[in-house]
């Protein structure tokens, strides 16, 4: 090997040697930041898994094809080193064998390492990129999620501050949860009688409902009526006329409920009896007219069976089959707050509702005692808050109600026997149908039957209507009604306009 | 006379296009599936029908526990939604007025209210994971492969 060659021999393989060196120390950086890219990559999600797979299978190569350089320069070194040795032994001029071959493969050999080079490059600047990405939270999905329901709360709060703005909030002070709402509902009346017409806004009524649920098992239901009213008197049929208006302040509804289960419930207190549809219904926002069915006038008053009882109500519904029909019951006992203090009363009722038809049935049993007092007759009613009478008396009754789609259809009758006096009798039926499908159009007819014993006159009513819900808290009713009046044989026409606003 | 006929295929075709195009949209409609899920503890079983029947009962107050006893928290979705338009026609078989009149009647005659509406579906998969007797409704796609709840039954709209 001449000067030349030997230095280019020698320089060729400290070079090599230097690139192995490089080599053997950058693949374990390199492989240890693929390893970590892909493990971070792991918890991102499976959508790269991939692209880590063809990453370590080029490392992969590249190490090979750099321990193949690496084997090969070391071959050429020692060949290059024997060469060297062997040429020191022999005189200098002549060309070394092989030297032509030595110097093609050394550059086959820097090409190699440049293109491995290269890869590395490249696989370097891909695993900065993956480390970069990997030390970001989350990937792109779930950082829009996040997005949105920062978004959604930001809203709500906005909502939020909006209603309750810098005021305090209202705490219960025991109750778990406590719900307030109510209605306020407005009537014009117009009645035109057989001598004399009159007419008024005679009746607005404000109640104020309220519910605590107490703990798990019990809950309170209040009712509290603020109403001014100008009651519609029929003492004198052919002369109706309204009496000067009176603020009232009845406590309606006052109740403790305990829930065992579905079935065995006990409520305490003062509630609606739970006799017939619309005494249940009771609430003005429910009734396609505010006046209720002749029987159960005056508000608060025992025509046939008290509006209200104080006392003890178990109640409980079943469950029949899989068509979600059901059977309720209700059994009461307690006293008449409109009569005396020991007026006790009690009642039994049943019902069948079956889901697919719409269709409920109930039969009702009401027995009791009920004592005299004074007092004028009711709003647009024949009878008072007081029996006339004093005696025992039982009532029994049924109700039909058919809710089906379209139509609405109501049914009941009662009949009580009363010891030592005349019987008393009310039946009404009351078809209505929905005119439009959204239910905010209803027309209806009632036809209401009325004898109320303690010889008073028997009083046949009808009242024909129409419903306009503009929202479903909503209920505009204009409803006109005719009555005939036995004794004497008189006849009556009203016209009434309400508005009921339920919250 | 020709004309005349000619003019009535012309008609018959256009309204028959308009039929299939009809019943195409309302197939469309008709294959969207929802799903009504529960607590993952949640045993209770029955057929597709019953089920339906007692979610119906859950969700509008008229029962307070699920036939195992354990006591409901029922969620809504809000008006107007897909999943609560669903839940309404396929569940409830109700209009939206019967609704709401049921829910007045019943505020007015016990003070209860309509479930809580929620509007997000990861956020009423959470809520219905969290507590043992919840229910809601929410597209198909959104519970399958979900975990945390169990589907009680799928329906269509």
């Amino acid at each position: 090997m001449n000067e030349r060659q030997h230095c280019l021999g020698s320089g060729y393989s400290w070079t090599m040697r230097a690139l192995t060196v490089m080599a053997a120390c950058l693949l374990p950086v390199l492989l240890s930041g693929t390893a970590l890219a892909g493990g971070k990559k792991q918890q991102a999600g499976t959508a790269r898994s991939g692209s880590a797979a063809g990453l370590r299978s080029e490392l992969k190569r590249s190490k090979e094809s750099l321990q193949a350089a690496a084997s090969r320069v070391s071959r050429i070194s020692e060949a290059a080193s024997a060469s060297a040795e062997g040429e020191a032994g022999r005189k200098a001029g002549a060309p070394p064998s092989g030297a032509e071959e030595v110097r093609a493969e050394m550059a086959e050999l820097r090409a190699l390492l440049e293109r491995s080079l290269a890869m590395f490059e490249r696989l370097s600047s891909r695993v900065e990129a993956l480390e970069e990405t990997s030390a970001q939270p989350n990937d792109a999905a779930p950082q829009q999620d996040e997005g949105e329901r920062i978004d959604d709360i930001e809203e709500r709060l906005e909502e939020i501050s909006d209603r309750i703005g810098s005021r305090a909030v209202v705490n219960a002070f025991d109750a778990e949860k406590l719900d307030i709402g109510g209605f306020y509902s407005q009537s014009f009346t117009s009645v035109i009688g057989d001598e004399e017409s009159e007419s008024s806004f005679n009746q607005s009524q404000f109640e104020l409902l309220l519910r605590a649920q107490i703990n798990k098992d019990w809950s309170f239901f209040g009712a509290f009526g603020f109403l001014r009213e100008s009651d519609l008197d029929f003492s004198d049929p052919e002369r109706p006329n309204f009496r000067g208006f009176a603020n009232r302040t009845p406590q309606i509804i006052a109740w403790a409920n305990y829930r065992y289960d579905d079935s065995f419930q006990l409520r305490l207190g003062r509630f609606v009896t739970p006799h017939g549809i619309i005494n249940i219904e009771h609430f003005a926002p429910q009734l396609l007219e505010t006046n209720q069915p002749q029987f159960l006038r005056p508000f608060s008053g025992a025509t046939l069976f008290p509006n209200f009882v104080s006392g003890a109500l178990v109640h409980g519904k079943a469950f029949v089959g899989s068509q979600g029909d059901t059977l309720e019951y209700n059994a009461y006992g307690g006293a008449f707050n409109g009569g005396d203090a020991d007026d006790f009363v009690g009642g039994l009722r049943i019902a069948y509702r079956n889901a697919a038809s719409g269709l409920t049935f109930g039969g009702n049993y009401h027995g009791g005692r009920r004592t005299a007092g004074t007092g004028p007759l009711g709003h647009f009613s024949l009878v008072g808050n007081r029996s006339l009478t004093t005696n025992n008396y039982q009532v029994a009754g049924a109700d039909v109600l058919w809710d089906q789609g379209r139509f609405l259809w109501k049914n009941e009758a009662f009949f009580s026997f009363e010891d030592g006096f005349d019987d008393r009798v009310a039946a009404y039926t009351q078809p209505a149908i929905r005119v439009d499908s959204n239910g905010k159009w209803l027309v209806f007819y009632r036809y209401d039957y009325l004898d109320p014993g303690q010889g008073l006159t028997d009083s046949i009513e009808h009242a024909i209507g129409l419903n306009f819900l503009p929202i479903p808290t909503i209920r505009i009713r204009g409803v006109y009604f005719y009555k005939n009046f036995e004794n004497p044989e008189t006849e009556a026409n009203l016209f009434q306009i309400s508005a009921t606003f339920s919250f | 006379m020709r004309e005349r006929t000619s003019q009535f295929l012309r008609w018959t075709c256009l309204a028959a296009l308009l039929l299939a195009t009809a019943s195409l949209t309302t197939g469309t409609a008709a294959a969207e599936d929802f799903a009504v899920i529960v607590h993952q503890s949640n045993n209770y079983a029955d057929s597709v029908e019953a089920m339906k029947q007692v979610v119906r009962q859950l969700f509008l107050k008229e029962r307070s526990e699920w036939p195992n006893k354990i006591a409901v928290k029922p969620f809504a979705r809000a008006a107007g939604t897909s999943e609560h338009d669903a839940f309404l026609n396929g569940v409830l078989k109700m209009t939206e007025a019967d609704l709401a009149n049921h829910w007045i009647s019943l505020k007015q005659r016990t003070g209860q209210t309509a479930p809580r509406e929620i509007s997000r579906d990861s956020l009423l998969i959470k809520l219905v994971a969290k507590y043992e007797g919840s229910f809601a409704v929410v597209a198909k796609g959104e519970a399958e492969g979900n975990d945390s709840v169990r589907v009680l039954f799928t329906f269509a709209h």
